[in-house]
């Protein structure tokens, strides 16, 4: 659990809705999320949680309420995306690694391209962030030649070259086999203990209880309750999320 | 009377064979310009601009190339608009492969995996940076394979050229055919270049895909069964 150096919010949710057709996949959601802060989003498969990230990366648009980051209203619009130019950084399940970049070309294209950082500072800041992740000797390589786990702590790297205001991690590890989880999980832990702002989506209950300085607990498009990660674990107000706990770690 | 290897060897044949090729190459760069920004519109989805490029791609496939060849040499000089005989040429066979190329590359940049660009927009990336070094370098991969056909394709295609008068491979041939009779040693020595050219296109097709296909440009998602190769 990281100090928070100052409180003040950087991310600022006030009655989200979203609708796919007919279906309401976001209902009526509200959280702030203060600088330096952990914050773990848990829920069953399909209560909306992947959804809300892609809203605050500002990969699909909602229908109703507001998404303030730093000061800027986030919405899908190219205008919002341009304007955010990588302050939040994202790491997907499926990796989504450059195919056709090498390991360093991967971490380096943004900051080249949206930044304008050269060249050589660009790769420098790319081989320490590749020695962080311990990856060093994965330069070169091709995302097909990495192991799930490397391509992860890749993934972090590349997102970590923008330097973001904000990190968010949807199921990081869900696409890896449980022995590769470990090494992901662990360079996580890294930057959050580094002060870094985070926002996780996670099965990894143990993971969050111990990352984590705050939970949100969601089911079917709906926050069913917030808290400090140990009060919710311990002692949740809600039946259903003492019921979603209990099978978790049943 | 000469005989084959006359002709083959002619100055009249490889200045044929040299105007079939630049009619190919003209062609085909125009057609796999004109079909990327064809492409670019239909994937862009601006409304205003699909519907024009749909009328265009219905209207180039749906007609033949000999109806349009004819039609830009002989029918747009009486709206006032005049070509020479390669020009038109080179006008009706690039705008037909600007139809066939655009599906080509739209196929091709519709394979890229969606969490490419999800991952592009994230890291800030504006829309056209996206589109020329995240989805375009990937699309090649399925979009040089069926062009390599198209170049071959339109090596064959541009002797219709020779209906409108170009002086290329097959006109040349049945000129000094028509003269002489000597159907047979004429024709093959056109064949035999045509062969050739078609030869080259082929190897060059194929070392190109060799180059764009190899295991280093495996897809991510695949790894993660790879295990740790440490």
């Amino acid at each position: 659990m990281n100090q928070h150096s100052t409180n003040d919010k950087i991310l600022g949710l006030s009655n989200i809705k979203k609708n796919y057709g007919s279906v309401t996949v976001l209902d009526d959601i509200s959280f702030e999320q203060a600088n330096g802060e952990a914050v773990v989003i848990v829920g069953s498969s399909g209560s909306g949680k992947s959804t809300l990230l892609r809203c605050i990366a500002g990969l699909e648009d909602i229908d109703e309420g507001t998404i303030v980051f730093d000061g800027k209203t986030v919405t899908a619009a190219k205008d919002s995306r341009y304007a955010l130019s990588g302050e939040i950084g994202m790491v997907f399940q499926s990796f989504n690694l450059f195919a056709h970049l090498t390991v360093i070309e991967n971490i380096t294209l943004a900051p080249r391209l949206v930044r304008k950082t050269v060249r050589k500072e660009a790769e420098e800041r790319a081989k320490d962030l590749l020695e962080q992740v311990g990856l060093s000797e994965k330069v070169h390589s091709y995302p097909g030649e990495l192991s799930g786990g490397q391509s992860q702590r890749v993934a972090i790297a590349r997102a970590l070259a923008m330097d973001p205001k904000l990190i968010l991690f949807d199921e990081a590890t869900s696409a890896l086999d449980p022995e590769l989880t470990r090494e992901v999980l662990d360079v996580m832990q890294g930057i959050i203990q580094g002060g870094m702002t985070v926002t996780i989506v996670t099965h990894e209950m143990s993971f969050a209880r111990k990352a984590a300085d705050r939970m949100v607990f969601m089911e079917h498009g709906k926050i069913v309750e917030q808290g400090a990660t140990e009060e919710l674990f311990t002692h949740p107000r809600h039946e259903r999320t003492a019921r979603f706990l209990n099978q978790i770690s049943a | 009377m000469p005989g084959f290897l006359d002709y083959f060897l002619s100055v009249n044949f490889a200045i044929g064979a040299g105007i079939t090729l630049a009619l190919t190459l003209l062609s085909m760069i125009i057609g796999i310009v004109g079909g990327l920004v064809l492409a670019l519109i239909k994937v862009s989805g601006n409304r205003a601009l699909q519907v024009p490029t749909d009328l265009y791609i219905w209207l180039f496939r749906g007609t033949p190339i000999l109806l349009q060849l004819v039609f830009i040499f002989n029918a747009l000089p009486q709206m006032g608009m005049r070509f020479t005989a390669f020009t038109s040429a080179v006008i009706a066979l690039s705008l037909n492969e600007s139809a066939y190329m655009a599906e080509i590359i739209r196929a091709g940049i519709d394979s890229v995996d969606k969490g490419q660009r999800s991952a592009a927009r994230v890291l800030g990336l504006r829309d056209a940076q996206i589109m020329r070094h995240v989805v375009l370098p990937q699309a090649m991969r399925l979009i040089i394979p069926p062009t390599g056909n198209q170049f071959i394709g339109m090596l064959k295609m541009s002797a219709l050229a020779s209906v409108i008068a170009v002086q290329d491979l097959l006109l040349r041939a049945q000129r000094i055919a028509s003269a002489n009779f000597d159907y047979i040693d004429t024709l093959i020595a056109a064949a035999a270049w045509y062969l050739i050219l078609t030869t080259i296109f082929t190897y060059g097709q194929r070392t190109l895909e060799r180059r764009m296909d190899v295991t280093k440009r495996k897809r991510p998602e695949l790894s993660a069964t790879v295990g740790e190769a440490r």
